[in-house]
C-alpha cells in the first residue's frame, strides 16, 4: 500500500483516512458549475444544527413536568447566562426552518428534482418535512404555558378526529385522555431522542441519495462545465447559512426574545393561537362545520400531502421543462396559495376584533404578572399554583367571569347604558373618585342603577380638591402609609366634607348606613370592598336599593378576598395583593 | 508560491494534510486568475464556515460554563434559628438542622433543611458552631463514644472543639459562624461548609 510518509498527519491520515474522506466530500462535481439556486438545502442543514446546539443548551435546564417546566423555562429564560438568547434562537429558528424547508420544497418541485431517479431522496425529503413539523407541535407543549397548553389540546382533538383510531392515537400522543406528567415526558422524549435520530437517520440517507444522483441542473446550464463544490458552492452556502443566522439572531435580539406566556392553567379559557406556520390550518377548520370537521383537519392536508407523495410516480413522461409538468404542479401551487391566504386571513380577523384585542391584552397582562410572580423562585407546587393563589391573577378572572361582559365595564367598552353599573376602571383613584364627584348619576357611573340620586359636587378648586383629599383619606391598610398632611390641611378638607353636606345622605360610621346613601367609613380599603362585593345590600351600604347579587352566596371566601384586593389594588397599587 | 508547490505535490502523493489542500485543488489548477479566484474563494469559505461552527458552538457552552459565575443553586437566608442556649451543656455537642429556604435553580423551597451543624458550648454563653461536614471529602461526621468527632468515610478523628487527631484530613473540622441572641442560638446558613479554624 505505496511508501508511508513519516510525520503525525500522514500516520493520522493512514490511520483514519479522514482528510481523504473530507476530500471526497468537499470535490463532489457539480454539473453546470456552482449555483445560488443550490444553497437552500445546506441553508436547512445549518438550521437543523442551530436547533440542535440550542436544544442541547436548553436540555440542561430542563425539566418536564406540570410542577416544573414552566419555572425551569422561566429559569433558563431570565437568570441563565444569554438564556433569553438561546431559547429565542431555537424558537426563531425553528421558524427559519420552516421558511427554508419551504423555499427548498418550492425549488426542488419548480426543477423538477423529484422525478426518476431521485423518487427515493424527494420521498425522504417529504418525511423529513413533517418530522419538523412534530418537532414543532412537541415542542410547542414544552414550556408548559398558556399558549402550548391550548395549542396541544387542539392538536390533540385534530388526531381524535380520525375515524376510528382517532381516541386511541390522541390517548397514546397524550399518555392518557388528559395534558399532564405524561404528556410531557412523552413529547420531551419525541422531542429531544426519537425525532432527532429519525431526522438524523433520514438527513444521512437522503445526502447519500443526493449525492448518488447529483443535483438537477436547469438546462440552460447543462453546456458549462462542472465546478468541485469546493469552493464556489461551499462559499454559496457558507454565505447562505451566514445569512440565516444572522437573519434569526438579528430577530431574536430585537423582538427581545421568545414570549413565555403564563403558566398552563386547565381551568382558565386562552385565546391561543398557532404559529403562523399552522395558522393555515388553524383557519381551514373554522369554515367546516361539527361534522364535516375532519375534512379540514385530516383528509385536505392528507390529500396534498398524498399527492405530494405521489408526484414522481405520476410526472414521469421524458424531458422536464416547466412548462410540460405544470398541470403535476397546479394543484400543490392552488394549495400554497390557499394556504397563504389561510394564513393572512387568520391574522386579519384576529386584527380586526376588538374582543379578541382585548383578549389578548389582558392575557399579555397575565404573562407580565407571572414573570413577576416567578421572580424570587417558584415553590415546590408549581408556577400554575403560584399564580392561582395571586390576588391579581384570580380577582380578575373572578371579574371577567362574573361581570365585566354583564354589568361593569372595566375602563373598555360598555355594556347597555340603560341598565350598567360603574366602570370599574381606576375604580377609587384620584381620578376615577373625581370624574365620580362631578357627574355621580352620568351612564360611567350609578346612572344606569337604582341609586343615581346623589347630586354633582358643584365646587372648583382648592376646596374641591380637599374634599377629594379626605375622601381618598378614608381608606387604609395594613402596611400601607397613610397619606402626609399638615392638621390645617386635614382640618379643612373635613370642613369640605361636611360644608357640601356629604353627611346629610352618608355616614362615616363602621356599623350604620346614611340616610339613602351608604357609610364611607374605610372608603377604598380592602376590606370595604370586600364587604361591598360580599352584600351590597346590607344596611351599611345600599340597602333595598342595591341591585348587584351577593356574591358572598356565589364566590369563594378566596375569591371574594382577591376580587377585593384587586378592585383595591387599582388605587392603592400591589402592596395590598400580599396575603399574610 | 513555495506552499501551493508543495500543497501540489503532496495532492499528488495521494496523502493530503487537512483541509489546507483544497486551495489549489487538483482540477482547475489551468489559469493563474481562476487559481487567484479559488483562493479566495475557499479562505472565505472557511472564514464563515468558522463563524458557523462559533455560533453553533457557543449556546450549549455557554449554557454550560453560566453555572460557573452564578449558581443556581443557593442557600438564601443568612441567620437562622437553630437551637435555645438552655438545651446546651458544656461538653455535650449537640447536632442541631439548620432549617432555611433553598433555592434551587427555578425551585424555592421554604423550610426545609439545609444541612446541621454541631453546636459546642463552652464553660460560658459562648457556642461554638463546627460544620458537619468533614475537611478531608465532605462526608458527615458522628459523635463517638469517648465525645470525639469520626468520619465514618475515611476514619478522621476530631476532638470537640474541631481539632485534628488524627485520619488523613488536613485540617479541623470547619467553623461555621455563630452568635447568641437573645437565648437563642443562630448560625450562618449561607456558610454551613464553614471556615478553616484559626
Amino acid at each position: 500500500v505505496g511508501e508511508r510518509r513519516p510525520g503525525l498527519k500522514a500516520a493520522f491520515e493512514d490511520r483514519t483516512g479522514a482528510a481523504g474522506l473530507l476530500r471526497r466530500f468537499l470535490d463532489e462535481p457539480i454539473p453546470g458549475g456552482a449555483r445560488w439556486g443550490f444553497v437552500f438545502g445546506s441553508v436547512v442543514l445549518v438550521g437543523l444544527l442551530l436547533l440542535a446546539a440550542t436544544g442541547v443548551a436548553m436540555a440542561l435546564y430542563y425539566s418536564p413536568s406540570t410542577t416544573s417546566a414552566w419555572a425551569s423555562v422561566h429559569h433558563f429564560q431570565t437568570e441563565v447566562t444569554l438564556g433569553w438568547l438561546i431559547r429565542g434562537l431555537h424558537r426563531f429558528g425553528a421558524h427559519a426552518v420552516v421558511i427554508a424547508l419551504g423555499l427548498h420544497l418550492a425549488q426542488v418541485l419548480l426543477a423538477g428534482a423529484y422525478r426518476a431517479p431521485r423518487e427515493v431522496t424527494w420521498w425522504t425529503g417529504l418525511l423529513l418535512f413533517g418530522l419538523v413539523m412534530a418537532f414543532a407541535i412537541t415542542g410547542f407543549l414544552l414550556p408548559w404555558d398558556q399558549e402550548g397548553y391550548w395549542a396541544t389540546r387542539v392538536t390533540a382533538g385534530v388526531m381524535g378526529l380520525a375515524p376510528g383510531i382517532g381516541d386511541g392515537l390522541a390517548s397514546v400522543a397524550l399518555g392518557g385522555t388528559e395534558i399532564g406528567n405524561l404528556t410531557l415526558t412523552r413529547f420531551y422524549a419525541l422531542h429531544v431522542v426519537l425525532l432527532p435520530a429519525a431526522t438524523l437517520a433520514l438527513l444521512t440517507a437522503h445526502l447519500y441519495l443526493f449525492r448518488r444522483h447529483g443535483p438537477t441542473t436547469p438546462p440552460e446550464a447543462k453546456a458549462r462545465p462542472p465546478e468541485a463544490f469546493w469552493p464556489g458552492q461551499m462559499f454559496r452556502d457558507a454565505v447562505a447559512a451566514c445569512i440565516l443566522l444572522a437573519v434569526v439572531a438579528a430577530v431574536t435580539i430585537v423582538s427581545g426574545g421568545a414570549t413565555l406566556h403564563a403558566p398552563a392553567d386547565p381551568q382558565a379559557s386562552w385565546l391561543a393561537r398557532p404559529d403562523w406556520y399552522f395558522r393555515g390550518l388553524f383557519q381551514l377548520l373554522k369554515y367546516f362545520p361539527g361534522h364535516l370537521e375532519v375534512v379540514g383537519a385530516l383528509v385536505l392536508p392528507g390529500l396534498i400531502a398524498g399527492w405530494l407523495f405521489a408526484l414522481p410516480l405520476f410526472d414521469r413522461a421524458p424531458g422536464a421543462t416547466l412548462r410540460r409538468r405544470w398541470p403535476y404542479l397546479l394543484p400543490v401551487g392552488v394549495a400554497a396559495l390557499g394556504y397563504a391566504l389561510l394564513v393572512v386571513l387568520s391574522y386579519r380577523d384576529d386584527a380586526a376584533d376588538p374582543a379578541i384585542r382585548a383578549r389578548l391584552e389582558s392575557q399579555r397582562q397575565a404573562d407580565a404578572r407571572a414573570l413577576v410572580l416567578a421572580a424570587g423562585g417558584v415553590p415546590v407546587d408549581g408556577a400554575g399554583a403560584l399564580m392561582a393563589r395571586d390576588p391579581l391573577i384570580q380577582g380578575r378572572s373572578v371579574l371577567e367571569r362574573h361581570c365585566t361582559e354583564t354589568c361593569h365595564a372595566f375602563g373598555g367598552p360598555r355594556p347597555d347604558p340603560e341598565t350598567a353599573a360603574p366602570d370599574l376602571g381606576g375604580y377609587m383613584t384620584r381620578a376615577w373618585l373625581s370624574d365620580f364627584l362631578r357627574d355621580p348619576a352620568s351612564d360611567r357611573f350609578y346612572g344606569g342603577t337604582a341609586v343615581d340620586g346623589m347630586d354633582p359636587v358643584e365646587v372648583e378648586g382648592e376646596a374641591f380638591e380637599a374634599l377629594v383629599d379626605f375622601l381618598m383619606a378614608l381608606r387604609d391598610h395594613p402596611g400601607v402609609p397613610e397619606p402626609e398632611w399638615p392638621e390645617s390641611l386635614r382640618a379643612a378638607a373635613e370642613a369640605s366634607y361636611y360644608e357640601h353636606a356629604c353627611d346629610d345622605c352618608h355616614s362615616l360610621s363602621p356599623d350604620e348606613g346614611g340616610f339613602g346613601g351608604p357609610s364611607l367609613n374605610g372608603l377604598g380599603s380592602v376590606w370595604r370592598n370586600r364587604k361591598l362585593v360580599a352584600h351590597s345590600g346590607r344596611g351599611l351600604f345600599f340597602g333595598g336599593m342595591a341591585e348587584m347579587p351577593r356574591f358572598d352566596e356565589r364566590l369563594q371566601e378566596a375569591e371574594l378576598d382577591a376580587v377585593a384586593r384587586y378592585l383595591t389594588s387599582l388605587s392603592m397599587g400591589e402592596a395590598v395583593l400580599a396575603r399574610d | 508560491m513555495l506552499w501551493s508547490a508543495r500543497m501540489r505535490d503532496t495532492a499528488e502523493k495521494l496523502t493530503p494534510p487537512e483541509g489546507a489542500a483544497f486551495d489549489e485543488g487538483e482540477p482547475a489548477a489551468d489559469a493563474p486568475a481562476d487559481a487567484g479566484r479559488r483562493t479566495l474563494l475557499g479562505r472565505a469559505s472557511a472564514g464563515l464556515a468558522l463563524i458557523v461552527a462559533w455560533a453553533l458552538a457557543t449556546p450549549p457552552l455557554v449554557a454550560l460554563v453560566g453555572a460557573w459565575r452564578r449558581p443556581s443553586i443557593r442557600r438564601e437566608e443568612t441567620w437562622v434559628d437553630v437551637a435555645g442556649l438552655d438545651g446546651l451543656a458544656a461538653g455535650r455537642p449537640v447536632r442541631a438542622t439548620v432549617h432555611g429556604t433553598l433555592r434551587d435553580g427555578w425551585m424555592r423551597h421554604e423550610g426545609v433543611p439545609l444541612g446541621s451543624v454541631w453546636l459546642v458550648r463552652g464553660e460560658g454563653v459562648e457556642v461554638r458552631a463546627l460544620s458537619n461536614l468533614c475537611p478531608h471529602l465532605g462526608c458527615g461526621v458522628d459523635l463517638i463514644e469517648g465525645g470525639r468527632f469520626l468520619c465514618p468515610c475515611h476514619d478522621s478523628i476530631f476532638e470537640l472543639d474541631g481539632t485534628l487527631v488524627s485520619g488523613p484530613a488536613r485540617g479541623g473540622l470547619p467553623v461555621v459562624p455563630a452568635r447568641v441572641e437573645g437565648g437563642r442560638v443562630l448560625v450562618d446558613a449561607t456558610a454551613l461548609e464553614g471556615e478553616e479554624p484559626s
